[in-house]
């Protein structure tokens, strides 16, 4: 038990102490899992919408796999990335292995279902004189999606908590495509997980602690919108 | 030229068609009402005009031209107010101006929001700045109403709108809708159960029956149940004395609803005999309205629980001694009414859709 | 409240912007030689102490992604990394002929020990690998193993070879713990049993334990339990993407004199960790 209480200890040392290596580790996490989260509701938006709006033939099926989807486990994720982008994959060129936008591409696939779904969910649940209230007050295509998504943020928002969450948290793919190289691609889970195999496990709690307290800030930031 | 041209329109929802048009013109500047049971299809007839949904087969000229899917620009100078209006979760304002915003028009928004929100009787000062959800019923109506009056449009298309809304919102949202005719020429298509209001402000009014056109005018329908009074003839009860005598239709069908037109009621004079062949029903007079086009009077006489209109010229004789609350006796021929088939569109769908 | 939609959208958008900026500026970054290596070498901090020596050396920055020698082995197969700093010869020896990597060099060893409860109730204590083992069988002891395939894995394999023993994969006493060997040592503690690891990270882990380890050395200096780590270049030949200069430069100022003192004199509880090898 008294990892626990030298955890607490140690996750004050480093945060209040500006550990260089706990800093690197924490910028590393905000920045991919931003850009995941960017590149993951910039794709998955639209495609929530269009599942979750729009009634075409094989919606269902699309369905189903998008929702078999969010099972995909990230180790898993993390070999498929690295696949395609090793040198000698398909999309070795860009050069993009143990680099931070490389795992970004993997959070974005991890994230991809879940806002896809959760997208779609919020937008069918929205009322259905919702889409003949927008026609009906002139709302072209592009305006009906805005404002659908715009009146579903409740439930949006909520979905992008839901892809935030397991992008931060995610080890698999940051470790496989990220190679938790130290000052680069190093985030907050590789980190945990080196110390906890080196049995520092004190270590492990102190930098799990400083997640939930990233965690925090950001469903904190983000219930402080929701209010208005 | 016509505003609406509609041709040979069939609408179905899940296989099942709700709405068959074999044509309708609109006029430019007309106020006309859609009359019907629920059900009948004013609802869907509206969401084609409005082109927020698309019929199934047929075509809707708008200023006799086709309009593509989805496209904004002939939308954009028609306003449907839907059944369940819908406010959007934002002010009350943001609400108001939504329209003027997805037009790309916000010169004067302020002003043009204010003044809209002040002919449904909505004061901005108080109003505008509420979010949606603190408007009571009536409140929410009238701001779905600003909504559509703000954007001037051209055609005003109204489903129910006075329908479970206080009697004070109704008022101001007749009066505000006419406020629209007068000042910009909107056309207005209205549907309601509101005939009488119906009948004196519209132009024209069309029945609705079960997804089909019965006719134009103020004619009256009958919907039974009809009972075998002689090997020719059946008969509808009108409240407890009076009765409708018809001719038996030729085929026998469970379930009928007749329709009579106005043109074919005459007003017997007190003590004047019905002529030859013809059968007579007391009532009383409900209300005299005036027939726009026409310039003629409407005397809408109540016999049990339903109304019949007669026309009458204006400056006839008669109506000296018609006002409401008085008795009068109708003349009709049994054999003027046109038989129309409850069943007759889902009997048509069923064949359709082997598959369900 | 609209305007707060587009403000998402327009944040997203700069996120995007940003990201696309950032991705730049990674691509401007100086050379570095990308290394993979086993989880000892970097557990025991060698790899920290020796980076910036080899950056004011050379100027260049030494990158490392530390797994299993498997998968060590694998990422330069991949032609993923530039350079690999790995223990299990008999599978070097195996990739070079193969034509995967090019000049393997002998770096430094250090010496796997059996380690195990003070209690030791196999009794294994100061007796050869061969005794030891085969008194874990007879005894049925717990005996945990990396079973990662990694360098000290397969040197676990081929003592039981060695000590003509069937490998006790499904024995009921035997765990595979498939983390790396820190982790490994731990759940050997936590169960009371045996574990083959190398000196370095046993060490690391008296040290993080402050003498208080319920684990300690019971077999060491046995022949069979030399440890050789050898630097090897990835075949350039195969991967043109690797940058063979730097991973020469590496290799060369690894093997050389500078490098292999610092090696000699890293210290942790005052214990020498590793012994530098190099040919001279």
């Amino acid at each position: 038990m008294d990892y626990l209480f030298q955890g607490l200890l140690e996750a004050c040392r480093l945060l209040l102490g500006g550990d260089p290596e706990t800093y690197s580790a924490v910028a590393a996490t905000v920045r991919v899992s931003s850009y995941a989260m960017a590149a993951s509701l910039l794709i998955g938006l639209p495609l929530g919408f269009i599942l979750g709006h729009l009634r075409f033939p094989g919606r269902r099926q699309a369905r189903l796999v998008v929702d078999t989807l969010l099972s995909l486990p990230t180790v898993f994720i993390g070999l498929l990335v690295y696949a395609f982008l090793s040198r000698r994959g398909p999309l070795g060129d860009l050069g993009l292995l143990f680099t931070l936008p490389g795992i970004a591409i993997g959070q974005t696939l991890l994230a991809l279902p879940v806002v896809v779904a959760l997208t779609a969910t919020a937008v069918e649940s929205m009322d259905a004189n919702l889409r003949v209230t927008l026609l009906s007050l002139g709302a072209d295509r592009w305006q009906l999606m805005r404002d659908t998504l715009w009146e579903a943020r409740h439930g949006i928002l909520a979905a992008a908590l839901n892809a935030y969450g397991r992008v931060m948290t995610e080890v698999g793919i940051s470790m496989m495509v990220g190679g938790n190289i130290k000052w680069h691609t190093r985030t907050i889970t590789t980190a945990i997980a080196l110390e906890t195999n080196k049995g520092m496990f004190a270590m492990g709690i102190a930098l799990g602690l400083i997640l939930l307290f990233i965690a925090f800030a950001v469903t904190a930031t983000v219930s402080l919108l929701r209010r208005k | 030229m016509a505003l609406y041209r509609l041709n040979r329109i069939i609408q179905r929802y899940d296989h099942r068609t709700v709405l068959s048009i074999d044509g309708l013109e609109l006029a430019q500047g007309s106020i006309t009402g859609l009359v019907g049971a629920n059900g009948s299809g004013k609802t869907t007839l509206l969401k084609l005009l409005g082109f927020v949904e698309r019929p199934a087969q047929g075509e809707i000229l708008f200023d006799e031209r086709p309009v593509p899917p989805l496209d904004p620009a002939a939308r954009r100078s028609i306003a449907l107010l839907p059944q369940e209006s819908h406010l959007l979760k934002r002010t009350v304002y943001a609400n108001v101006a939504y329209g003027l915003r997805v037009r790309n028009d916000r010169k004067e928004e302020r002003q043009r929001v204010a003044q809209s929100l002040a002919w449904v009787g909505l004061p901005p000062e108080n109003f505008a700045r509420r979010p949606w959800f603190a408007l009571s019923g009536g409140e929410a109506r009238r701001a779905a109403l600003a909504a559509r009056l703000v954007l001037r449009p051209r055609v005003l298309l109204l489903d129910e709108p006075t329908t479970s809304v206080d009697g004070a919102s109704a008022q101001l949202m007749k009066a505000a809708a006419l406020h629209a005719h007068r000042q910009w020429g909107t056309s207005l298509v209205v549907a309601s159960h509101d005939l009488p209001w119906l009948h004196e402000i519209c132009t024209d009014v069309v029945h609705l029956f079960a997804g089909r056109i019965l006719g134009r005018g103020q004619q009256t329908l009958l919907f039974g149940p009809w009972r075998q009074l002689s090997p020719g003839k059946v008969a509808m009860a009108l409240g407890e004395t009076q009765r409708f005598i018809a001719l038996r239709p030729e085929k026998e069908k469970t379930a009928l609803t007749a329709a009579i037109d106005p043109a074919r009621l005459t007003l017997l004079q007190p003590g004047e005999a019905p002529p030859e062949g013809r059968e007579v029903m007391e009532g009383i007079v409900t209300r005299l309205a005036l027939d726009r086009p026409t310039g003629g009077i409407h005397v809408v006489v109540a016999v049990g629980p339903t109304e019949f209109s007669v026309p009458l010229p204006a400056g006839h004789p008669a109506l000296a001694a018609l006002s409401p609350g008085r008795p009068a006796r109708i003349a009709y021929g049994p054999g003027e009414v046109r038989w129309y088939d409850q069943n007759l569109l889902n009997q048509a769908s069923s064949c359709e859709s082997p598959g369900r | 409240m609209k305007h707060k939609g587009f403000l998402a959208k327009g944040s997203l958008l700069m996120i995007a912007l940003l990201a696309l900026l950032c991705g730049a500026a990674w691509a401007a970054e100086p050379q570095a030689v990308m290394m993979a290596t086993t989880t000892s070498t970097d557990d025991t901090g060698l790899l920290d102490y020796l980076a910036p020596h080899f950056k004011k050396a050379t100027g260049y920055e030494l990158r490392w992604t530390a797994t299993g020698t498997g998968k060590a082995l694998e990422l330069g197969k991949n032609c993923d990394v530039d350079v690999l700093l790995v223990h299990a010869p008999k599978a070097e020896i195996k990739y070079v002929e193969e034509g995967f990597g090019i000049n393997r060099t002998l770096v430094m060893y250090n010496d796997f020990v059996i380690t195990g409860p003070a209690s030791d109730p196999a009794g294994i204590k100061g007796r050869t690998v061969a005794e030891a083992l085969a008194a874990i069988v007879a005894k049925k002891a717990v005996f945990v193993s990396r079973g990662d395939n990694s360098g000290t894995h397969k040197m676990e394999q081929e003592l039981w070879k060695a000590s003509n023993l069937a490998q006790p994969e499904k024995e009921s006493w035997y765990i595979s713990t498939g983390q790396g060997m820190l982790a490994t040592i731990n759940v050997a503690a936590e169960k009371n049993g045996y574990t083959l690891t190398d000196r370095g990270t046993y060490i690391k882990y008296e040290s993080d334990k402050a003498g208080k380890a319920p684990q300690v050395i019971l077999v060491e200096g046995d022949a069979p339990l030399r440890n050789q780590y050898s630097v090897i270049e990835v075949n350039p030949k195969r991967c043109e993407k690797v940058n063979n200069a730097l991973a020469h430069q590496f290799a060369v100022w690894i093997t050389g004199p500078q490098a292999q003192k610092l090696i000699g004199d890293f210290k942790l509880m005052g214990k020498q960790l590793f012994t530098p090898n190099a040919p001279h």
